[in-house]
C-alpha cells in the first residue's frame, strides 16, 4: 500500500515538473541511469569522485562538424582524460532524426573520428537531454567531484559554423577545466550555448 | 566558345543593370539570395536602401539577431567603396518557431533585411558604385545548414537619382512591415526565477497574444511559454528569468514586443528597464465574460461585489453561521427595535473588519511576490483545522451541550460568536467572513479577480461593497419595521430551531475536516479530531467544579493548540486514471500531440468547484464525451497553495477557482477558451464535441 502511495506521488511530482527543466548552476545533479554505445549501463552517480563532461553531439549538425573536423573536441576530449575527467558525448537525436545512432553507428562514428570520450551516451527517448534542458550541439556541461553542475553553456565565445573561428575563440569548458585543476572556481558558470537544436522526438 | 559565353555573362550583367540595381540571384541551396537597391541612380550625399532577400524553400527557416534557443543570425558583410556607408538590418519581425521544446526566434518565406546607405557627398558624378555582399546564414528545418553566398550590384552615381519603383516598393513595404522604435514605459524584474515584464502607454492593437522577442539571448528562457495579462493601462508577461539575471542588468535592454493590430502580427521595438519599477497595468479584463467590468470597471466591479455579497448569504457553508444571526435576530425582534438595530451594525462592524483584515492582509503578502489569491485563508491547514474546530464548538454550543454564562470562558471566537449582544454580533459576523470566502460566489468571482489586479485603495473599495452586500440583509432587516414583527414570536420553537441548526453546524465541521485531510493527510484528520475530542471534554470538565475545571481549561488550550501541528503534505494524486494534474508544459504537450485539452482548476475548499465536479463534470454522460472527443482532462488543484496555479489564474483575470479552460484540438491559440463558473452537462458536452 505505502509502495503504491509512493508511487503515485511520484508519478505526480514526475507530472508536475516541468517537461524542460533546467539545472541550475552550481546544484547537485539528480542521479539517473543512462547506456552508452557498448550497451553498458552508468549511473551519473557511478562517478562522483571525478569530473564529468557532458557533450551533446550531432554528427550532421555544422557547429559539431567545426569542432571534429578541426580536432578541436577530440583535442579537449583528450586533455580532459589526462587529468581524469569522465566525458560523456550524448547523443539525443530520436530515431529517424539527425544525428540517431545506435551503438554500432556511435562506435563507427568515434572511430573514424577519433572520438577520446570516456562513452558515448544513447538519448533517444532525450530523457537526459531534457533533463539537463540541452538545446544545442554542442551543449556542454561539467559536473565537478561532488556531483554539482559548475559550468553550463557554450563550447566557446564563437558562436559561428565556420571552423577557421575557433583559433583566437575562448574555450569556455577548457578555460574551466584548468580553473578547476587549480582548484579555483569556475569564472564564466553559464553562457549561452549555439549549434543547430538537439533533435528531440516532437 | 569562350566568347560567346563571355557575351553572354555581360549581356546578363547588362541586362541586371538595366532592370535596375537587383543583383543576380544566388541560389545557397535552401535559400535564393539576392540584393534590391531602391535606386539605380543615386547622388552624392543621399541615403537609399539596399535589401537582402531571402526566399526560403518551404518549411525551412533562419534566424533573427537573438536566434532563441539555438541556431545563428542572418549575417551580411558589406565590402564597399569609400564613397558609401552602410548602416545596420532593419530586422523583420521574427516569430517563435518550436522544434520539440526548443523555441527558436526566426523567419519562414520570404524575408527582406533593408540596410540604409549614405553616399559620401564627394562621390563623382558619374562614378560606379560596387557594392558587394557577403551573406551567411544557418537555414534550418530537421537539420540545419550553414549556406553563404557573395552578391554583387553596381550602382551609378548621378546627378538625378533614379527610383527603381518594384524594388523600393517592396523595400518600404518590408521597413513598413519591421519592428519600429516605439517610446513606451517598459520595466522588468526578476523574482527568482520568475521574471515579470510590464508595459504602458502601449500604441492600439490587440495585447492579449503579446510576445517579448529579448535582443539579449540570456534575458529570458526562450523555451518558457509567456503568459499575458491584459490591463485596462497595459500588458504584463510573466515568464522565466535566463542566467543573466546572476549578475543583473545595468543597461537597459531592447527587444521586440509582438501583437495584433487589425489582424495582423506586428511590433515595435521597446526599451526596457530592467529592474526598475514595476508599472501599475489597470484593470485587468479578459474579455469574455466581463461584460460589466469593460463598461464601468470600477462601478460594475462594486454592484459585482454588493450583489455577490447578497448572494453569499445563501451559501451552504455561511447559512448555518447566519442563521445563528437570524436567531438572535428572532430573539430582539420583539424586544426594542434600538437593540436590534445595534446588534445589526456590530454584526456589519464585525464583516467589514473581517474583510478589510484579510484584504490588507492579502495585499500586504502580494506585495511581497508572493502569488496569493482569494480563499488563501483556507490553503493552510492550521486554519482550516481552527476553523473545524470552531464549527464544532458552535455546534455543541447551539445543541445545548454548553452554555456561555457571563464571559467566564471567552476568548475563543466561538463563545463570542455565540454570545449575545454586541460583541457577540461582531464576531457573528468575523465567523461568517472567514467560513464564506470558499463559497465566493460565481458573481464574484470577476469582481474579485479584478479588484486584487488593482491599487489597494480600489481593491479596498471592491471588498468593502462586498462586505456591504454580505451585510445588508440584516441592516434592511432592523430597520424594516413591518419585516420584523413579521418574525415569529419568540417561544420554545426557538430551542428547537437552535438545535437543529447545530447539524449544519456539524455538517460544515465535518466538510472542512476533510479538506485537512486533503491538505495533511490522515495524521492532519486525526490531529483535529483529537482537538475536537480535547474541547468536548473541557466542555464537559468546565461544567465541573474545582480541580476539574482547570483541568478543563488545560484541555482548552490542548484543543486549541492541536491544530497548530499539522503539516501540509505534498499531493497525492487524487484524480482518477482518466485525469492529469495540470501543468503548463503538460498543456503544451498534449496539445502538439493534437489532443483537446480541458483545464479544472478547482480546491478542496471550494464548494463551487465540487459541485461542478460531483453534478457535472463526473457525470457519465460528459466522462463519456471526454473519452469519445479523445480530450484530456487536467486538474489543476488549488487547495494548497501554488504560484503557477496563482499565476494561470491571473492571466485569466481571475483570483480564485473555479476556472474552467478548454482548448480545443488542433487549435493554435494560445489563450483558451473559458467557460462559465456555473457548468451545465449540456454546454461541457456540446463544448467537447464543437456543437456549441
Amino acid at each position: 500500500m505505502m509502495k503504491t502511495l509512493a508511487l503515485a506521488t511520484a508519478a505526480c511530482l514526475a507530472f508536475s515538473t516541468p517537461a524542460f527543466a533546467k539545472i541550475a548552476t552550481g546544484s547537485t545533479v539528480s542521479d539517473m541511469s543512462v547506456v552508452d554505445s557498448n550497451g553498458v549501463t552508468h549511473a551519473l552517480s557511478d562517478f562522483a569522485g571525478k569530473r564529468v563532461v557532458l557533450e551533446w553531439t550531432n554528427e550532421g549538425c555544422p557547429y559539431v562538424k567545426k569542432h571534429y573536423e578541426t580536432d578541436n573536441m577530440q583535442d579537449l576530449q583528450r586533455s580532459a582524460a589526462a587529468s581524469d575527467t569522465v566525458w560523456l558525448s550524448v547523443i539525443s537525436s530520436a530515431p529517424g532524426k539527425q544525428g540517431y545512432k545506435d551503438g554500432n553507428a556511435a562506435n563507427k562514428w568515434a572511430d573514424k573520428h577519433n572520438v577520446a570520450s570516456t562513452a558515448i551516451i544513447l538519448d533517444e527517448s532525450g530523457e537526459m537531454g531534457q533533463t539537463f534542458a540541452a538545446r544545442t550541439t554542442p551543449h556542454m556541461y561539467i559536473i565537478d567531484a561532488d556531483q554539482t553542475l559548475v559550468y553550463q553553456g557554450a563550447i566557446d565565445d564563437n558562436s559561428s559554423s565556420n571552423p577557421e573561428t575557433i583559433d583566437g575563440a575562448t574555450n569556455y569548458v577548457r578555460q574551466a577545466l584548468a580553473e578547476l585543476d587549480a582548484g579555483e572556481t569556475v569564472s564564466v558558470a553559464e553562457t549561452q550555448p549555439y549549434g543547430c537544436s538537439v533533435k528531440y522526438a516532437s | 566558345m569562350r566568347l560567346v559565353l563571355l557575351t553572354l555573362i555581360l549581356w546578363f550583367s547588362a541586362v541586371a543593370a538595366a532592370l535596375g540595381a537587383t543583383s543576380l540571384p544566388v541560389d545557397t541551396g535552401r535559400v535564393e539570395a539576392s540584393l534590391l537597391s531602391s535606386h539605380h541612380r543615386v547622388v552624392p550625399g543621399q541615403t537609399f536602401q539596399i535589401a537582402l532577400k531571402t526566399e526560403l524553400d518551404e518549411k525551412w527557416h533562419t534566424y533573427w539577431r537573438n536566434p532563441g534557443d539555438s541556431g545563428e543570425p542572418v549575417q551580411i558583410s558589406w565590402t564597399l567603396p569609400e564613397t558609401l556607408s552602410a548602416g545596420e538590418i532593419v530586422w523583420p519581425l521574427p516569430a517563435p518557431i518550436p522544434t520539440g521544446p526548443i523555441i527558436n526566434y526566426g523567419f519562414e518565406g520570404a524575408p527582406l533585411f533593408p540596410v540604409a546607405f549614405t553616399v559620401a557627398d564627394d562621390a563623382p558624378i558619374g562614378s560606379v558604385i560596387e557594392v558587394q555582399a557577403d551573406v551567411y546564414y544557418l537555414v534550418c528545418y530537421d537539420v540545419c545548414i550553414p549556406e553563404d553566398g557573395t552578391l554583387r550590384l553596381v550602382l551609378q552615381v548621378a546627378e538625378m537619382a533614379e527610383l527603381n519603383d518594384g524594388n523600393a516598393a517592396e523595400i518600404v513595404a518590408a521597413i513598413d512591415a519591421a519592428p519600429h522604435e516605439m517610446d513606451v514605459r517598459a520595466a522588468m524584474q526578476a523574482q527568482g526565477e520568475a521574471l515579470s515584464l510590464q508595459f504602458a502607454d502601449l500604441p492600439d492593437g490587440d495585447f492579449s497574444d503579446a510576445y517579448f522577442f529579448p535582443y539579449d539571448d540570456t534575458v529570458l528562457v526562450h523555451s518558457d511559454p509567456q503568459t499575458v495579462t491584459v490591463g485596462s493601462d497595459g500588458v504584463r508577461i510573466d515568464t522565466t528569468a535566463s542566467f543573466g539575471w546572476g549578475d543583473g542588468f545595468s543597461q537597459l535592454q531592447q527587444g521586440v514586443l509582438a501583437f495584433d493590430l487589425n489582424g495582423d502580427r506586428t511590433g515595435r521595438i521597446v526599451t526596457v528597464n530592467p529592474g526598475g519599477a514595476l508599472l501599475a497595468i489597470g484593470a485587468v479584463g479578459d474579455g469574455s465574460d466581463t461584460a460589466i467590468r469593460s463598461a464601468f470597471p470600477l462601478l460594475g466591479a462594486i454592484l459585482g461585489a454588493f450583489i455577490g455579497g447578497l448572494i453569499l448569504n445563501l451559501m451552504p457553508c455561511v447559512f448555518p453561521v447566519i442563521s445563528l444571526k437570524a436567531l438572535s435576530l428572532a430573539k430582539s425582534a420583539h424586544a426594542e427595535r434600538a437593540v436590534a438595530r445595534r446588534e445589526a451594525w456590530a454584526y456589519t462592524a464585525g464583516i467589514f473588519a473581517t474583510f478589510v483584515l484579510l484584504v490588507g492582509l492579502l495585499l500586504s503578502v502580494k506585495a511581497t511576490g508572493a502569488a496569493l489569491g482569494w480563499g488563501f485563508q483556507l490553503q493552510n491547514p492550521v486554519v482550516v483545522g481552527l476553523l473545524a474546530l470552531l464549527l464544532f464548538a458552535v455546534g455543541l454550543n447551539l445543541i445545548g451541550a454548553f452554555e456561555i454564562s457571563g464571559g467566564a470562558y471567552q476568548g475563543t471566537g466561538a463563545t463570542l460568536a455565540g454570545k449575545g449582544g454586541l460583541t457577540g454580533s461582531f464576531f457573528t459576523g468575523t465567523l461568517a467572513v472567514l467560513v464564506a470566502t470558499p463559497c465566493t460566489a460565481p458573481l464574484m468571482a470577476g469582481a474579485i479577480g479584478y479588484a486584487l489586479a488593482q491599487p489597494a485603495m480600489v481593491s479596498i473599495i471592491v471588498f468593502l461593497a462586498l462586505a456591504a452586500g454580505f451585510a445588508a440583509p440584516f441592516v434592511v432587516l432592523a430597520y424594516a419595521p413591518g419585516l420584523l414583527m413579521r418574525l415569529p414570536k419568540p417561544g420554545p420553537w426557538m430551542v428547537r430551531l437552535r438545535e437543529v441548526l447545530a447539524f449544519p453546524m456539524f455538517a460544515a465541521a465535518l466538510w472542512l475536516v476533510w479538506v485537512v485531510g486533503n491538505q495533511a493527510g490522515v495524521d492532519g484528520i486525526a490531529v483535529v479530531l483529537i482537538a475536537m475530542l480535547a474541547f468536548a471534554l473541557a466542555v464537559w470538565l468546565l461544567q465541573r467544579r474545582g480541580v476539574w475545571r482547570i483541568a478543563g481549561a488545560a484541555a482548552i488550550v490542548l484543543a486549541l493548540a492541536l491544530p497548530f501541528t499539522s503539516r501540509t503534505t505534498p499531493a497525492v494524486a487524487s484524480v482518477d486514471l482518466a485525469t492529469d494534474a495540470w501543468s503548463p508544459e503538460r498543456v503544451a504537450e498534449l496539445r502538439a500531440e493534437g489532443r483537446a485539452v480541458f483545464v479544472d482548476f478547482t480546491a478542496d475548499w471550494c464548494v463551487t468547484c465540487k459541485v461542478n465536479e460531483r453534478l457535472v463534470l463526473k457525470t457519465d454522460a460528459v466522462q463519456q464525451a471526454f473519452l469519445d472527443t479523445d480530450t484530456a482532462f487536467l486538474v489543476a488543484d488549488w487547495t494548497n497553495k501554488n504560484d503557477e496555479i496563482a499565476r494561470e489564474l491571473e492571466a485569466y483575470g481571475r483570483a480564485g477557482v473555479p476556472l474552467y479552460l478548454y482548448y480545443a484540438a488542433g487549435d493554435n491559440s494560445v489563450r483558451a477558451e473559458v467557460l462559465p463558473q456555473i457548468l451545465r452537462t449540456d454546454l461541457v458536452i456540446e463544448t467537447l464535441k464543437g456543437t456549441r
